[in-house]
């Protein structure tokens, strides 16, 4: 990235962007497909200035994309990757299951970071489009040591 | 694994970020910027800081103090 701002070019991939930062998705036929939601900036935007563009608290249109590579590069890398099954009575599975494909369509929902104008990024947005992410077990929810630290959540102009 | 200390530094970045994001005032982001170079300060005094900030905990480049960059470029 240093390189791009130096130089006008050369920024990294999207791919490596995403494997650097991590990345979350969806998946509805047991990870043949995985889905996620990412940032749709102008194409002439350099990603270094994306990135600036974020980390001060702009938004960008909101994508979703078969992200299904970048999980398999994760794989590929060795880098972590979790995975659990999220089970819907299936009536509530025809709602996600519309919802995900409306997405797919065009999104809704802008990408941005907590905080931001978007407050809608890969992680929250798997709650946006009304996939549980937690099982209920108090104990779970207390063991999220980090979320006493964040007292107020701010939703933006996500959607 | 980072130490205890390192971690409530990591974690005070994030939130710093989160408060720079908050605001459009650009006296009360410089003075956020101010705190956030103290604690990259504070973690590279501790000569165990190992991992980078993810880029939601990360300020624009511009902002961004000068020592995260030597330090990292290391």
């Amino acid at each position: 990235m240093d390189e791009e701002r130096r130089l006008g070019s050369g920024g990294p991939s999207h791919e490596t962007c995403l494997l650097y930062a991590g990345h979350t998705g969806v998946s509805l036929d047991q990870g043949k497909t995985i889905y996620g939601f990412n940032p749709d900036p102008p194409a002439s935007r350099p990603i270094s200035g994306v990135m600036d563009d974020l980390a001060a608290g702009l938004a960008f249109d909101g994508d979703v994309r078969d992200d299904t590579p970048i999980f398999a590069a994760a794989n590929k890398h060795g880098l972590t990757v979790v995975s659990f099954d999220v089970l819907f009575p299936d009536a509530s599975f025809v709602v996600l299951e519309n919802t995900l494909q409306n997405e797919i369509k065009g999104s809704r929902f802008r990408y941005g970071f907590p905080d931001g104008d978007g407050d809608c990024n890969c992680t929250t947005w798997l709650e946006r489009i009304g996939l549980p992410l937690l099982t209920g077990r108090m104990r779970e929810f207390t063991s999220l040591a980090e979320i006493a630290l964040y007292p107020s959540r701010r939703f933006g102009k996500c959607a | 694994m980072a130490t205890p200390v390192i971690a409530q530094c990591e974690d005070l970045l994030g939130r710093l970020a989160m408060r720079y994001r908050r605001t459009a005032d650009c006296a009360q982001r410089k003075q956020i910027a101010q705190e956030y170079s103290n604690v990259v300060d504070q973690l590279i005094q501790s000569g165990a800081w190992q991992e980078s900030p993810p880029p939601e905990d990360q300020l624009p480049h511009g902002d961004m103090p000068s020592a995260y960059y030597r330090y990292w470029k290391q």
